[in-house]
C-alpha cells in the first residue's frame, strides 16, 4: 500500500443486497477509495482480473456463491493471490470471526455498519496491516 | 471525509427513506415464509429463504438506524436455527411468533436516534409509487391465504396472514391495519371470525373495515357477517379482483372534490348568504350579481349546479336559463330557480324553460343544502358515466384525449416534463378465444385495477381501446416512467388469472413518449404508439421508449 497517497485505493466489493450496496457506495465515495461494487460473487470473479483491485471487500452470506467461496475463486487469479481481503458479516461471534480470518481474511467488519464510519473503519484496518 | 458530508448525508437519508418504504414488504415476506415452513418443516429451500431474510434484516436494519429491529432480527435468527433442529417444539414456535410480532412493532416505530430530518430529495424509485396499505388476513387455510397475500402485493397492498386470533390480536393492538379480511369460521371454532371482530376493541376504535370470506353463501352466514360489522362479503374461492375492488372502496377515504355551485343573484347580500351556507356545507361557490357575465364564467368555473334568481334587473332567470341551454355542452348542468314566487303556475312555467327545480325564498339553510347537493351529486354521477369506460371505470378515449391536451399545455407552461404511455395486453385475442369473453373482460378489469392502485393521484389512467390502455404521468421523465411501467409489467405478469379450467398468466407491452420533445398531442401519441409497435415486434412483454 505504498501508493496510497498517490492514487485511490481500488476496492472490489461484493454485496447481494441492493440497499446495503448503495449505502456502501455512498459511504466510500470520495477520492480515498475507488469502489467497484458487484451484486454477486460471479460478477466479482469475472471483473476481478481486469480491475486489479487493492482490496477485496466481501459480504459473507449471499445466495449462490457466498463470500468465502468467492474469495476462494478470486485467490485462484495469480494477481489476487495476496490481495488483502476483508469480510463483512452480521455474525460477530468470536469463533466465527476466527474462522473467517483463518480463510485468509485480514479482518472482519461487523454488520450492521455505521455508514458514516465505514470509510474510517476500512482505512484503519488497512493501515494496521 | 473527502466528499462533502452534507451531500452524503442527504443521499443516505434518501436511501433510508427507500429502506423504510420496503420494510413492510420484507417483514410480510418473512412472516409468510414462517407460516409456510411451519406447515412443511422439511421444505429446506423455504427455510433458507426465511433464514436469509431474517439474517439480512439483522445485518442491514442498524445501518438505517433501526437498531432494535436489527437486534430482534438477530434473536429471531438464533431461534430459527434452533427451531430448524426441532420443528415441533411448541415453546420455540411461540418465542418466534412473539419475536415476529415485536419485529413488526419496532419497524412501525420508525428509525431510532435523532429524528431524521426531512430530506429534500425523495428517492426517485419510490416517487411514482404511493405507500402500501397494510391488510391483515385471518385465515387458517394456509396455502390459499398465502396466495391471496401474494397477489394483493401487486395491487399495492402489503398483507400479512394470521392463522389464529391470539396472534392477530397482539399485532393488531400495536399496528392496526387499513382493513381486515377474515374467515367467518376458523379451526378454532365455528363463527370464531365474526366473534373475534365483535370482541376486538381495536377494530371498533379505529373503525377498521372488515371483509368476510366464507365457503358458504347462505342467509345465516351473510346475516352473521352483517351483524358482525362486515362491510363486504365474498365467497370462496376468492376472486382477487373482487377482493381488491372491495379493499379499494373500503380503504380510500371519500376525498371527493367539493361540489361547485354558481350563484346568480342580483342582491349581493343575499347571494353572499347563500354562498356562506353552501360553503359551510363543504361546497365551492362563486357569486355573479350580473347575469350577463354568465357565459364568461361558465367555461372556467365549470359549475355542477347553477342557482338562479328568477327576477333580476337585466333579464329574468327564465331567459338566462334559456341562454345557458343554447350551448349544447351546458345542457345537463342542473339549474335551480330561487324566487319568492308562490303561484304554482309561474313556478311550473319556469321549470318548462330549462330549470330543474324551484326553491321558494326565504329558504331554510338545511333545505338549500339538501336541494343543491342531491342534484349536484346526480349530475356528477351522470357525467362520470359519460366520461368513463363502463367496464373498467377508467376515463374513456375522448375524455382521456381532452385530459392529455390539457396536461401537455400545463407541462409546457410550467416547463416540466410529462410522459405518455400506451399499453397493450399481449395476445389478447387468444385469451378471448381460449377462455371466453367474460374471462377476457376480467383480465382487462384486473389490469385497470392494477394501474389505478399503483399510480399516483395526479396520474391519469384511461382505456384507450379494446385491450389498449394509456397512462398520463405528469412530472415524470421517460426513464422514470420506463422503470415504473416495467415494474407494473413484471407485477402484472405474476398475477394468476383463473378460467374455468386452469390458471393462466398474461403480459403486456408498452411504448413511452414524452413532452418535451413532443409539443403537440398528435405527435406525442404517434411516438408512443410507434414505441409500442417496437415493443410488440421485439417479442412483446417489454417496454420501449420513443426514438429520439
Amino acid at each position: 500500500l505504498e501508493n496510497v497517497r498517490q492514487s485511490p485505493i481500488r476496492v472490489l466489493y461484493v454485496e447481494d443486497e441492493d440497499d446495503i450496496r448503495m449505502v456502501a457506495e455512498i459511504a466510500l465515495g470520495g477520492d480515498v477509495f475507488e469502489l467497484h461494487a458487484c451484486a454477486t460473487g460471479q460478477e466479482a470473479v469475472s471483473k476481478a482480473a481486469d480491475l486489479n483491485p487493492d482490496v477485496l471487500l466481501l459480504d459473507v452470506m449471499m445466495p449462490g456463491m457466498d463470500g468465502p467461496s468467492t474469495l476462494d475463486q478470486l485467490r485462484k487469479l495469480p494477481s489476487l493471490a495476496d490481495t488483502p481481503a476483508i469480510f463483512m458479516t452480521a455474525k460477530v461471534q468470536p469463533s466465527e470471526i476466527q474462522q473467517l480470518k483463518s480463510l485468509g481474511a485480514l479482518d472482519v467488519i461487523a454488520k450492521p455498519f455505521d455508514p458514516m464510519g465505514l470509510a474510517d473503519q476500512l482505512r484503519t484496518i488497512l493501515e494496521a496491516a | 471525509m473527502n466528499n462533502a458530508p452534507l451531500a452524503r448525508n442527504q443521499k443516505l437519508l434518501a436511501l433510508q427513506q427507500s429502506y423504510i418504504a420496503q420494510l413492510p414488504d420484507k417483514l410480510a415476506k418473512i412472516r409468510a415464509y414462517w407460516e409456510q415452513v411451519q406447515h412443511s418443516p422439511d421444505d429446506s429451500e423455504r427455510f433458507d429463504e426465511l433464514y436469509r431474510g431474517v439474517h439480512s434484516l439483522a445485518g442491514s436494519a442498524g445501518t438505517f438506524s433501526f437498531f432494535t429491529l436489527g437486534q430482534l432480527a438477530r434473536q429471531t435468527e438464533q431461534q430459527l436455527k434452533q427451531w430448524h433442529g426441532q420443528p415441533h417444539e411448541a415453546a420455540l414456535v411461540q418465542t418466534i411468533n412473539d419475536l415476529l410480532a415485536q419485529l413488526l412493532e419496532s419497524a412501525a416505530a420508525g428509525p431510532e436516534g435523532k429524528p431524521a430530518p426531512v430530506s429534500e430529495t425523495t428517492p426517485t424509485v419510490t416517487k411514482t409509487q404511493s405507500a402500501k396499505q397494510l391488510v391483515y388476513i385471518l385465515d387458517d387455510d394456509g396455502t390459499h391465504a398465502e396466495e391471496l397475500a401474494d397477489q394483493l402485493q401487486h395491487f399495492n397492498y402489503c398483507s400479512i396472514v394470521f392463522s389464529d386470533t391470539v396472534q392477530l390480536q397482539k399485532v393488531m393492538n400495536t399496528k392496526p391495519p387499513a382493513a381486515l379480511i377474515s374467515n367467518v369460521h376458523l379451526k378454532e371454532g365455528p363463527w370464531r371470525g365474526t366473534q373475534f371482530v365483535q370482541q376486538s376493541e381495536t377494530i371498533q376504535q379505529h373503525n377498521i373495515p372488515v371483509i368476510y370470506v366464507s365457503g358458504s353463501m347462505d342467509w345465516q352466514t351473510r346475516l352473521a357477517t352483517v351483524r358482525a360489522a362486515g362491510r363486504a362479503f365474498l365467497s370462496k374461492p376468492l376472486d382477487v379482483t373482487a377482493v381488491v375492488e372491495q379493499l379499494a372502496q373500503l380503504t380510500t377515504p371519500p376525498t371527493e372534490d367539493p361540489y361547485r355551485v354558481l350563484i346568480v343573484e342580483d342582491t349581493e347580500l343575499l347571494a353572499q348568504h347563500y354562498a356562506n351556507v353552501l360553503q359551510n356545507a363543504g361546497m365551492q361557490t362563486e357569486v355573479l350579481t350580473d347575469a350577463s357575465q354568465l357565459l364568461d364564467r361558465l367555461p372556467e368555473f365549470k359549475p355542477e349546479l347553477i342557482l338562479l334568481d328568477l327576477y333580476m334587473p337585466c333579464c329574468s332567470g327564465i331567459e338566462a336559463a334559456q341562454v345557458i341551454r343554447q350551448n349544447a355542452s351546458y345542457n345537463s348542468i342542473p339549474i335551480v330557480f330561487l324566487s319568492t314566487e308562490q303561484a304554482l303556475g309561474r313556478q311550473l312555467s319556469a321549470m318548462g324553460h330549462g330549470g330543474d327545480d324551484f326553491l321558494q325564498k326565504p329558504i331554510q339553510d338545511q333545505h338549500l343544502i339538501a336541494a343543491v347537493s342531491i342534484r349536484a351529486q346526480r349530475f356528477r354521477t351522470l357525467k362520470s358515466l359519460m366520461i368513463r369506460d363502463s367496464l373498467t371505470g377508467l376515463l374513456n378515449h375522448i375524455t382521456l384525449k381532452q385530459n392529455l391536451q390539457a396536461a401537455i399545455a400545463q407541462t409546457l407552461r410550467s416547463n416540466s416534463v410529462l410522459s405518455f404511455v400506451m399499453l397493450d395486453i399481449d395476445h389478447f385475442k387468444s385469451i378471448n378465444d381460449t377462455h371466453g369473453h367474460p374471462c377476457g373482460d376480467r383480465v382487462i378489469k384486473t389490469l385497470a385495477r392494477l394501474l389505478t392502485e399503483r399510480l399516483r393521484k395526479s396520474d391519469i389512467v384511461g382505456r384507450y381501446g379494446g385491450e389498449e390502455f394509456a397512462l398520463l404521468l405528469p412530472d415524470t421523465d421517460v426513464s422514470v416512467a420506463t422503470r415504473l411501467v416495467n415494474g407494473l409489467r413484471e407485477d402484472f405478469s405474476r398475477i394468476g388469472h383463473s378460467s374455468t379450467s386452469y390458471e393462466f398468466r398474461v403480459t403486456f407491452s408498452a411504448g413511452i413518449a414524452s413532452t418535451p420533445p413532443h409539443t403537440d398531442m398528435d405527435s406525442l401519441i404517434r411516438s408512443a404508439d410507434e414505441a409500442l409497435y417496437d415493443a410488440k415486434h421485439a417479442g412483446r412483454n417489454r417496454v420501449k421508449m420513443q426514438l429520439v
